[in-house]
């Protein structure tokens, strides 16, 4: 478990929070390396400079913690599962795929194609695109957006809803009198 | 197991509880305030979304603390979280979006207008009419600090003018209001109760535009939190207590409330006596406290002679459509200038009463228009769900940047009536525990076909207000209808005069239990058609000067 994340602790709106240090060998520890590769593969692909990002270590983050402490064990299954299905597939690890290969694997998870004991693989993929949807444009403090790139791309501020280029304080125009 | 006194406690500190708190503590009575969530402060209140919006910072995660639903007769009921309010001092007043509507006066009596009742519906009239409720909105919006402007909603009868002038409305309020009253609707400026100008020792609004889900970190919300129970707290005689579970309802051999029983942050058991007892845990978990606190004198649950005690349980009617507009275009007919301003600020209640298109239930209820809320997660949850999931990649991450820099979708979200009826209730599981060992509610819901029907026929109309906009949409999207607003939730105990047919007489004191009064949603026999928090407030101001004016007699 990743140590120094302490929720809610110090975060005050509009001030950058610390950054922690995450050491990426501890992403999945776990499990080999090359499942974490399948992993981190798979999140890319959801979406681009996710894993540049941080993604994996928010993801490390909150699969110990609720209300995702169940899926722990769902992440190391599909970890197997992606490079069982390149192998069927292609031969290959999932992480050695072009990434056409590696989408029409993750299409067959997408559309619950397949199959295994207490493996729901629709579930999967969609707790997969929440959490790294979240990581990218998350708070940094829990290890993904870092350096608040996603927010960048984006052109969103902690502090507003959206940039403040125009906003006035003056009265209202005499267009809206309301 | 320490035993303590006050004259008056109060179970929960929301809309239901903080103005009872308020009023009695300040006419002199000692008040204790139990709160089974954190006293949170404005420090506590950032925008961190995953962490406000998408854990437990309001609401406990279903392992712990679960609802179980079952939707539409199903056999198994799921766990989930729904149907939790809010967990912290101050209740969903902290985290609600503020839109400050009153009851209309067809709220009132809607059996008596659909001629006596629909079939398969157990909808009641209020035994009190909105003039008595009146002067207590006036209150209410005084107390919190609520801004908008009289006179320009024709649906709404005289009125005193709001505390503070309107907020300052998103530029395409304007095309709002071109296209609704092109098609002969009135559109009105949305009451809010946010503050537009200092009020009190607290700030006006900046405009950061995270308002619904979030905690207000500038105070400028008018929740109670930042508003009455400071007020309350001054009095020197109303004590906050936070993580305090209450677990029974305690009663003397007569049937008499004598206070309650609760377990401290520390699970620690605490008896607490007082000569009134307010429950105000929201409509659904005051039901559940009112069964859980079952005893030789009232075997079926407290205050349930008439069986009624988690039954009719209503919810909010909710409708959605979307449209979105090009930026470039809107700022070439609307200028740039406060295009950034998050509040469009415009209602309408034409469809409040129907009376076209032949429907059975002719009460429809509020239209809201609104920008999509700013959250960027959910922004990039709901396009991937949009899609079915399929959306992913570089095409994702386009679309994602597409939203934020080109696109501004503006919307309409509908409060509409939810037909009580025998197939939406709630009652304690006979198997699901929470973390205490208690029983969880199990709430049931089945959606009566005509308030469907009806939340149906008024989605349509109000996309026909999005479709005449101008410039035009570039698509206008009905995203759902006839589903529940779970957080808006009423009905469990209603009051009325006959106490075979309701649990609390019309000062909301149970018929059964003299000294105990509920002033949550659960006393409202009807939804009506607007998010029903300031009619809360007024009611819970309604009730405590009932009260104070008996403790002043000495009849309480």
């Amino acid at each position: 478990m990743l140590t120094g994340l302490a929720v809610g602790a110090g975060a005050v709106v509009c001030r950058k929070a610390a950054l922690p240090e995450l050491e990426p060998e501890r992403w999945f520890s776990h499990i080999p390396a090359d499942r974490q590769r399948a992993l981190e593969a798979a999140v890319e692909r959801v979406l681009p400079g996710a894993v540049a990002a941080g993604a994996m270590a928010y993801i490390t983050y909150w699969l110990a913690r609720p209300p995702y402490i169940g899926s722990q064990k769902e992440f190391d299954t599909a970890a197997l599962i992606l490079n069982r299905e390149a192998q069927k597939r292609y031969r290959k690890l999932f992480s050695d795929l072009a990434g056409a290969e590696q989408d029409a694997v993750l299409r067959a998870f997408q559309v619950g194609e397949i199959k295994g004991k207490h493996f729901d693989s629709q579930g999967f993929w969609q707790r997969l695109m929440t959490l790294t949807l979240e990581s990218f444009l998350a708070e940094p403090k829990y290890g993904g957006n870092r350096n608040e790139v996603g927010w960048q791309l984006i052109g969103w501020h902690r502090c507003h809803f959206a940039p403040r280029r125009t906003l006035s304080l003056s009265p209202p125009r005499p267009k809206l009198p309301y | 197991m320490a035993t303590e006194h006050c004259d008056v406690v109060v179970i929960g500190s929301g809309a239901g509880g903080a103005p009872t708190a308020m009023m009695l503590a300040e006419a002199g009575a000692r008040v204790v305030v139990l709160e089974k969530g954190p006293y949170y402060t404005t420090r506590d209140f950032t925008h961190d979304e995953v962490a406000i919006c998408r854990r437990n910072f309001f609401v406990p995660h279903a392992d712990d603390d679960p609802h179980m639903l079952r939707k539409n007769g199903a056999a198994e009921a799921e766990r989930t979280r729904e149907g939790h309010t809010s967990q912290c001092v101050g209740g969903a007043t902290v985290h609600m979006s503020g839109f400050t509507y009153r009851l209309h006066d067809s709220d009132f009596r809607l059996a008596s207008l659909l001629g006596g009742g629909l079939q398969g519906s157990t909808v009641a009239d209020w035994p009190m009419t909105l003039a008595e409720l009146w002067p207590y909105y006036d209150l209410a919006e005084t107390l919190l600090g609520v801004s908008g402007i009289a006179g320009i909603n024709p649906f709404e009868g005289p009125r005193r003018p709001f505390p503070l002038q309107p907020l300052r409305p998103h530029p395409t309020a304007l095309m709002v209001d071109e296209a609704a009253k092109s098609l002969g609707f009135h559109p009105f400026p949305t009451p809010r109760a946010i503050l537009s100008r200092a009020y009190g020792t607290r700030p006006p609004c900046n405009y950061c535009g995270l308002c619904g889900e979030y905690g207000c970190e500038n105070g400028s919300k008018s929740s109670v939190l930042a508003s009455i129970l400071p007020r309350a707290e001054a009095s020197g005689r109303c004590e906050i207590r936070p993580r305090a579970f209450v677990t029974r309802i305690t009663v003397d051999e007569d049937g008499r409330a004598t206070g309650v029983e609760y377990l401290d942050s520390n699970e620690e058991l605490h008896t607490l006596r007082a000569r009134v007892v307010v429950l105000a845990a929201s409509a659904i978990e005051s039901a559940r406290l009112l069964l859980l606190s079952a005893n030789g004198l009232f075997p079926a649950g407290l205050a349930n002679s008439s069986g009624l005690v988690g039954k009719n349980l209503t919810f909010s009617n909710f409708g959605k459509a979307t449209a979105i507009f090009e930026r470039k275009d809107l700022i070439a007919k609307l200028g740039a200038e406060d295009m950034e301003l998050p509040f469009l600020q415009r209602s309408v209640q034409d469809d409040y009463w129907m009376t076209q298109g032949g429907l059975s239930l002719p009460k429809g209820g509020t239209y809201n228009f609104l920008l999509h809320h700013p959250n960027p997660i959910n922004a990039g949850i709901r396009l991937a769900m949009d899609s079915d999931w399929s959306l992913s990649g570089q095409p994702l991450k386009d679309r994602l940047v597409k939203y934020f820099r080109d696109e501004l979708w503006v919307e309409f979200e509908i409060f509409g009536e939810f037909l009580p009826s025998d197939k939406t209730y709630v009652e304690l599981d006979p198997t699901v525990k929470d973390r205490w060992g208690l029983p969880a509610a199990r709430i049931n819901v089945t959606h009566h076909p005509a308030d469907v029907q009806t939340n149906t026929a008024m989605v349509q109309r109000g996309m026909q207000i999005l479709a005449a906009m101008t410039p035009k949409a570039t698509s206008v999207t009905p995203w759902t209808w006839g589903s529940t607003t779970f957080h808006l939730q009423h009905g469990t105990c209603r009051f009325g005069t006959d106490p075979s047919r309701s649990v609390l007489n019309r000062f909301c004191e149970a018929h059964d239990v003299p000294g105990l009064f509920v002033t949550d949603g659960s006393f409202m026999p009807t939804s009506g058609g607007v998010p029903a928090t300031p009619t809360i407030v007024a009611n819970s101001l309604r009730v405590a000067s009932h009260i104070r004016d008996r403790m002043t007699r000495r009849e309480l």
